[in-house]
């Protein structure tokens, strides 16, 4: 096994254990990781393919540890990193984006850039569902973190419920009661 | 909120959500009876609920996107070994920067581009051989690409950096009549290196020409990039952005190259070749010496059509003075609109302008003490009657950069601006999309994908200094053997190059290597001077060839340098642990270095001739002094213990202090660092000796730890296990093969494999193998077992004359006498041997005989006691025993019988061993 597999192996389990400055300095793996991942995978596809987060994360995840004899307990933990990455690099930049656009002014009303191909139906407030989300995550930690994996990370209903060790039916519970919450929330904040 | 609330609004809105909506109303308003937030609250989370389009589809490409931008790069910052000095430019196709080489301080630019310039996979493999070739010209009058690296994802080109002016900015200035000729001779000289590979460069123009500024020594830039066809509309079209982007600035009358400079057959869309490139040469001689383009006239059309035209060019004398007739002449033939009338060859191109050159220099010797007056651009600022109209921006430069790297970043930001999108612009963009797309050999289609590798001493320049490209050699194989991705004549296999005048791709053949690099090295002062040259043994191409010019003490980096650039010519996907074998230093003291070297020298000397104590020893001592000088130096230790081992077993086997030695050297190699292949082969030694009690599994072991250290090292160790227990014949074959696909040269390999042919009975594989090999009837235990006892006799006993002390050929001969009935000669001889074979590495060969001997006497006890002898010191070769014919006539006895029953309890053991997965 390679080091950096080592490396992130090793930290996955110490932050599991509890500690936090093992998330710290297992971000930036993952992080370097991802990129590498999304370079990689758009040089291989066509132009015009959508990159699928989750397809992302998964290839990432496999080539830092390879299939087999990973514990579950690693592997839950690295999806959730990866997707509360994804989550922050968006978030980070409608927060850059706004602050270009509107000359620094406090103004979360911004949507994802219509360049990033999201399509405009779709143009979620990005930086207003994050704001949703941490109020969501103080009342559900659950919940909130289904979110994340779901939007953020792009994993399906089965694979957030592997994750969470939960049943799929209790994964659809709390994302359709977890919706319509950030939804209310971030309509009455508005 | 408190969490029971929570869970009450959860299981309302559940309860809630699964009703008609007529039905909700009611619902709601019963449950929530009393408490109108939570009514409310209920309410407007069902109304969520009801809209779409909120977090239903992930953010899938959103967040991807962003993952693959690319930052800019900040000075300081390292890129591979490339510390960024300055950002010069950036634009749609990407960034260059101003870059230090940090291992070999040099400048150099370096180009990023976008990433969806890079994306079109099937361009980019067609065009990736093509640009390689390129590269790979090295030719001085055509800019240098050093790399194609690959950075946080992406890929970037690395290429010499020039500090001077383009052929653009100096026509602005004006240019002098035999400078004008010097830069044109530079120009062809790099054409004819150019066409001689087939490349078409397809776009010389003044922009692509650069002038150093030191010496005015002439660079064509982007060589053979525009040369590729790109894809006609009729193909899939939208392929690729790429593809759109040539579409939607290719209409109709828009060709290839830019227009001023395109030939006639460009113009009308034929095929072109090299004449072609004579015509735009043609064009800028024209240019420097008028000042002007001949068909410069307005827009593109116009060119076009006066490019078309029937009428000849303009004669040079409307524009300049003084211009030689025979000047006239050349651009005449340069510039003819049918090209079969133009020069066909660059170099008949380049003679004339050579002579012309010569006849000019020799000239102006002459008129230099008559008459002062030079040759001048004429400044009339019009042309005379008859010449089409000049545009003023035909002397009027768009651009002036100063330095390769500002060329590239000026193309840039014309693509940019989109003031002169030309097709030949799309084809740089794509053929560099193509440079920096990487792929493996293999994925090339006409070329076969490079296997192997022969690394040739470097060619010392100095005397005695033979070491030292020697050592260059051994150090840049040793590392790229490691990666374990490409078969690497080992040092032993190339040192007899370092005396041999034999040329590179000579030595590729006798090799059998599919790549070589060759080199030189020189040493003045404290600066050496390393070159090298990476060809390609089925063409002669030329791969790579870089000239190192750095401090003595540098040579760790020189030899890091060059095993990566092998690594990234030869398209090694190297993972970051092979990657770190790449560039693994062992020493950093280059005097301690020089000994190992000297040692490692003298250790292959033996191999091939083992007993040379001479060698051995001397080995012994420049390892020692290895040692002293660094301490740290696990590798030295390293091969120290291995050369105490073959001391100890082969050389003077009677002491046991070499043993001592060899433990105390290997376990110093280890605690410095455990991840040395050379540790576990001479510890295989250990345990395959009498010393480690013959201990077959463990040795084993040793072995497989070696391979996964270095993978060319213990094919033939864990190959001589299996053969001495008789063990999986295709695996013990395959070690052995192996050692010889490593080095099809090594006679050492080679007779290990023909042994172990006998050894597994397959004696007409054994024959014919030595027919193959040494062109030699034998062997002789092969023609034993085939019968043919009278062609083996003489070569047992040719052995025995040329040296009465090899045992193993004098147990053999008595053999012979045995199957020849003579037992009373055989049994004669084997107690001699028997005594002073005690020691012998080969003792269990020697007693194998014997047995046999004994057998064929039929004597039990004689062949039980030596057969056990053969088992108990290295072969338990169980399979051979109860195979062999020669123990036949005992076969039925009881003490045999029991014998073989013991011995098969003990085989199994160890075919369970070695055959458990892993094991």
């Amino acid at each position: 096994m390679p080091t950096e597999q080592h490396q992130v192996t090793g930290l996955l389990r110490k932050w599991g254990e509890g500690d936090q400055a093992a998330l710290d300095q297992l971000t930036p793996l993952v992080y370097d990781e991802l990129r590498r991942m999304a370079h990689q995978y758009m040089r291989r596809e066509k132009p015009g393919h959508v990159l699928q987060t989750s397809a992302l994360i998964n290839e990432a995840y496999l080539r830092l540890f390879g299939e087999p004899g990973i514990e579950w307990e690693s592997r839950s933990h690295f999806f959730g990193i990866a997707a509360r990455l994804m989550r922050r690099i968006l978030v980070d930049d409608a927060r850059r984006r706004n602050s270009l656009k509107r000359g620094g002014a406090e103004n979360i009303q911004v949507s994802l850039d219509a360049a990033l191909t999201v399509s405009q139906e779709q143009a979620t407030n990005v930086v207003a569902l994050d704001e949703a989300l941490k109020s969501l995550e103080l009342r559900d930690k659950r919940q909130s973190q289904i979110v994340e994996l779901r939007f953020f990370g792009g994993l399906s209903i089965e694979e957030t419920a592997q994750v969470l060790k939960v049943s799929p039916g209790t994964v659809m519970r709390d994302w359709t009661f977890a919706r319509a919450w950030l939804r209310s929330e971030m309509t009455n904040t508005a | 909120m408190p969490d029971d609330y929570w869970e009450r609004l959860n299981e309302i809105f559940h309860a809630a959500v699964v009703l008609e909506p007529d039905e909700r109303i009611a619902f709601v308003e019963h449950t929530c009876r009393g408490d109108e937030s939570l009514r409310k609250l209920v309410e407007s989370l069902l109304e969520s609920h009801e809209q779409k389009n909120f977090v239903d589809r992930p953010v899938y490409q959103a967040a991807a996107e962003l993952l693959i931008q690319e930052a800019a790069l900040e000075p300081g910052q390292f890129v591979s070994h490339y510390q960024i000095l300055s950002l010069l430019g950036e634009g749609g196709m990407g960034r260059v920067y101003l870059a230090e080489d940090t291992k070999l301080k040099r400048k150099v630019s370096l180009k990023f581009l976008s990433q969806h310039f890079s994306e079109d996979r099937q361009r980019v493999h067609r065009f990736e051989q093509e640009a390689r070739a390129i590269s790979a010209l090295n030719h001085p009058n055509i800019l240098t690409i050093h790399e194609v690296g690959e950075f946080d994802g992406g890929q970037f080109i690395a290429a010499e950096f020039i500090d001077g002016e383009t052929l653009r900015g100096r026509l602005a200035v004006g240019l002098e009549l035999d400078e004008a000729i010097g830069i044109s001779t530079q120009v062809a000289a790099a054409l004819v290196a150019a066409h001689r590979l087939n490349i078409v460069h397809r776009d010389i123009k003044p922009e692509n020409i650069m002038i150093r500024r030191e010496d005015g020594l002439v660079k064509v830039l982007d060589f053979g990039l525009a040369k590729m066809t790109p894809r006609r509309q009729s193909t899939a079209a939208a392929d690729s952005a790429v593809a759109t982007a040539l579409m939607a600035n290719t209409g109709p009358g828009v060709v290839m190259g830019t227009v001023a400079y395109v030939s006639p057959e460009q113009a009308r869309g034929d095929t072109v070749d090299e004449r072609t490139d004579i015509w735009s040469l043609g064009l800028v001689l024209f240019e420097m010496i008028a000042g002007c383009s001949p068909f410069a006239a307005g827009t593109s059309n116009e060119v076009i059509s006066a490019i078309l035209a029937k009428t000849p060019v303009p004669p040079l004398a409307r524009f300049a003075h003084d211009v030689p007739a025979r000047l006239q002449e050349i651009v005449e033939k340069a510039l003819t609109k049918n090209r079969d009338e133009r020069y066909q060859t660059s170099k008949d191109l380049l003679i004339d302008l050579k002579r012309l050159k010569q006849s000019l220099e020799l000239q102006a010797g002459i008129e230099r003490s008559t008459s002062p007056e030079k040759f001048a651009v004429s400044t009339s600022s019009g042309p005379s009657s008859g010449a089409a109209s000049l545009p003023p921006e035909g002397r009027t430069p768009s651009i002036q950069p100063t330095s390769s790297a500002e060329y590239l970043v000026d193309q840039v930001k014309i693509h940019k601006r989109g003031v002169i999108v030309t097709l030949a612009m799309l084809v740089l963009v794509i053929v560099t999309g193509a440079l920096i797309y990487r792929s493996r050999w293999k994925q090339t289609h006409n070329q076969p994908e490079i296997k192997s590798l022969a690394v040739l001493p470097l060619k010392s320049l100095d005397a005695g200094e033979n070491y030292l490209g020697l050592g260059i050699a051994d150090a840049v194989i040793r590392r790229i053997s490691q990666t374990g991705e490409l078969t690497v004549r080992p040092t032993s296999a190339v040192r007899r190059y370092l005396n041999e005048e034999t040329d590179a791709l000579t030595a590729a053949r006798q090799l059998n290597a599919d790549a070589v690099l060759e080199g030189s090295v020189q040493r003045a002062e404290d600066r050496l001077r390393v070159s090298v040259n990476l060809l390609r043994a089925s063409d002669g191409v030329s791969l790579w060839a870089d000239n190192f010019d750095m401090r003595a003490a540098d040579i760790f980096t020189i030899q890091d340098t060059i095993s990566q650039q092998v690594a990234s010519l030869l398209r090694l996907k190297l993972n970051p642990a092979q990657q770190a074998h790449l560039g693994k230093r062992y020493t950093s003291n280059p005097e301690a270095y020089e000994y190992y070297v000297k040692g490692r020298t003298n250790l292959e000397r033996i191999t091939t001739a083992i007993g040379d104590r001479e060698a051995i020893d001397a080995a012994i001592s420049y390892f020692k002094k290895a040692v002293e000088l660094d301490p740290k130096y696990a590798l030295a230790y390293a091969e120290l213990g291995g050369a105490y081992m073959w001391m100890a077993n082969f050389n003077d086997p009677d002491n046991p202090v070499w043993v001592e030695l060899a433990q105390q050297a290997l376990s110093q190699a280890d605690s410095l660092d455990p991840q040395l292949a050379e540790i576990h082969a001479a510890r295989f030694e250990y345990y395959f000796s009498k010393y480690g009690n013959w201990d077959l599994t463990q040795a084993a072991r040793e072995a497989r730890q070696a391979l996964a250290f270095n993978p060319a090292v213990g094919h033939s160790e864990l190959g001589t296990i299996y053969e001495h227990l008789g063990l999986d014949e295709t695996t013990g074959l395959k070690e052995f093969q192996r050692t010889l696909e490593i080095d099809p040269t090594n006679t050492f390999a080679q007779g290990r494999l023909i042994e172990s042919y006998q050894s597994y009975g397959r004696f007409d594989d054994a024959i014919e193998a030595c027919r193959r090999f040494f062109g030699t009837t034998g062997p002789d235990n092969a023609l034993i077992g085939k019968g043919r006892l009278d062609e083996a006799q003489p070569l047992v006993e040719d052995a025995v004359r040329k040296n009465s002390g090899d045992l193993r050929a004098r147990a053999r001969l008595a053999l012979i006498f045995a199957l020849r009935g003579k037992f009373q000669e055989a049994e004669a001889a084997t107690p001699p041997i028997l005594d002073q074979a005690r020691n012998n590495r080969a003792y269990h060969h020697i007693t194998y005989d014997i047995a046999c001997v004994y057998a064929l006497d039929g004597k039990t006890d004689e062949t039980v006691k030596w057969l056990r002898k053969t088992a108990d010191t290295g072969m338990p070769n169980y399979p051979l025993f109860a195979r062999d014919p020669h123990l036949d006539r005992i076969r039925n006895e009881p003490a045999f019988i029991q014998f073989m029953a013991e011995l098969k309890r003990r085989w199994d053991g160890y075919k369970q061993e070695f055959e458990k997965p892993g094991g």
